[in-house]
């Protein structure tokens, strides 16, 4: 057996075990009713690797009916991470009502002008569809994980350390993702093999990542902020932009004024 | 390498810079849980000494102390008048980040945002910090223009009392709108 063949199974059995080890936190610590898609997500992918395994087993890796099978369950996986990429959106921003509707929207434009810049670039070979309607899915996800926890930083929103390390694994994972896919088609084959451990080593750190997210026994709460009325808003918003403004403005004057003896 | 996969690797490399910097911890790492915290601290603290900064910049005074006294003066009084520009520069910074800390809170503990409002406040704050930085870098590199500081004197004159007549307003209008928000908590309704 080639060495790549069995560092390919000795880190396969290590994710299926960490993927069925996550599991199992989820569950007994009960947090699958606070995280139901990321759970959903996980036993997908726990699923997903064992009917490849059986199917490889029967049909091999490269027949036909096994590219259909894995690409099928691929598509599964990938709708369960975009829905608990979705589901960590809502947690993180959803209590805060105004920002949350001003990003669900600037969150759907990035995803939408990511896709079709992907589609754009990989020119729809028909050939590659699926691998490259993949990567541009996963691209779509590291950029909304990325544009989140910017926002969140922007307006001070606080996060529990399990939603930003869960938001660090899917980041990282999809981000590798995205390079593994691009260079995937150009590699030759002999080295093939090998390239696919990297995704598989990244898959293994996201992984212990969120198993770090899950491990202690209770799920920090984020307190329900206590709102203001709306009218606030719109009487202080303006109000602070103008003074915003003015201190551009001031700024400006100070750049543009030519100042001697300095 | 083609240019397609470049751009990927680029992207790919931005999303994680964004990332790394989004993770790390903001030094005013504050967020009150109600907005009457808001009007806790003056909103802007340096904004208003304009009269002084103006009287620093006057050029009447350097040229006298250049004519009256020795090179070493002049070029003492120089360097001073660079110290106070920084100073300067640095307090319009402080009151800028506090404005916007300010509205970001403001804009998170809202039921609604207008999304104009926000992008117009981002961009504001995209240019300020652009511009802050290019001033900064040259005074510090000693290569600020010579030309017409009586205009410029004028210039902060003139922005300085508008401004503070605006933040007048804005903190009696603050401590107004927060007043109301707490008559309306304290009678049991519902502010969201």
């Amino acid at each position: 057996m080639p060495p790549a063949e069995t560092i390919q199974n000795v880190l396969w059995t290590t994710s299926l075990a960490l993927q069925i080890v996550l599991i199992v936190i989820l569950f007994h610590r009960r947090n699958h009713r606070a995280y139901p898609f990321f759970t959903a997500y996980i036993a997908l992918g726990v699923a997903q690797s064992m009917i490849l395994a059986l199917v490889y087993r029967w049909w091999g890796f490269t027949a036909f009916r096994s590219f259909q099978v894995a690409w099928l369950s691929q598509s599964l996986v990938l709708a369960a991470r975009a829905s608990a990429v979705a589901e960590l959106c809502r947690k993180v921003l959803g209590i805060y009502r105004g920002i949350w509707a001003l990003a669900i929207r600037l969150l759907a434009v990035i995803a939408l002008i990511v896709v079709v810049y992907a589609c754009y670039v990989s020119s729809w070979r028909w050939k590659v569809t699926v691998l490259e309607a993949d990567r541009a899915t996963e691209l779509a996800i590291a950029s909304i994980i990325v544009v989140l926890l910017a926002f969140s930083r922007y307006y001070r929103v606080p996060i529990t350390t399990t939603d930003r390390l869960i938001a660090i694994g899917l980041c990282i994972y999809s981000s590798s993702y995205v390079i593994n896919n691009s260079v995937d088609v150009k590699i030759p084959q002999e080295y093939y093999s090998y390239w696919n451990l990297l995704i598989e080593a990244v898959y293994i750190t996201s992984l212990a990542i969120w198993t770090k997210a899950f491990w202690s026994s209770a799920l920090e709460k984020v307190e329900q902020p206590r709102l203001v009325e709306p009218s606030l808003y719109q009487e202080l918003s303006p109000a602070i932009n103008l003074r915003l403004r003015m201190l551009n403005e001031q700024l400006l004057a100070f750049w543009r004024t030519k100042v001697p003896h300095l | 390498m083609t240019l397609g996969l470049l751009s990927f690797v680029l992207l790919v490399a931005g999303l994680l810079i964004i990332l790394y910097w989004s993770l790390r911890r903001p030094a005013d790492d504050t967020f009150p849980e109600t907005v009457h915290t808001i009007g806790a601290e003056p909103l802007l603290r340096h904004a208003v000494y304009f009269s002084q900064v103006r009287q620093s910049f006057s050029d009447d005074d350097f040229h006298f102390l250049a004519s009256r006294g020795s090179g070493k003066l002049a070029s003492r009084v120089r360097g001073e008048r660079r110290r106070v520009a920084l100073e300067y520069l640095r307090a319009l910074q402080e009151d800028f980040r506090n404005l916007m800390r300010v509205a970001r809170v403001l804009a998170a503990l809202s039921p609604a945002v207008v999304a104009q409002q926000e992008s117009e406040r981002f961009w504001l704050a995209v240019h300020f910090e652009c511009r802050y930085q290019m001033t900064r870098a040259i005074l510090i590199a000693r290569g600020f223009p010579l030309g017409h500081l009586h205009r410029m004197t004028q210039m902060i004159g003139t922005l300085g009392a508008r401004l503070e007549a605006a933040m007048v307003g804005l903190s009696e209008q603050a401590a107004r709108a927060v007043d109301l928000a707490s008559t309306v908590n304290r009678g049991g309704g519902d502010l969201s």
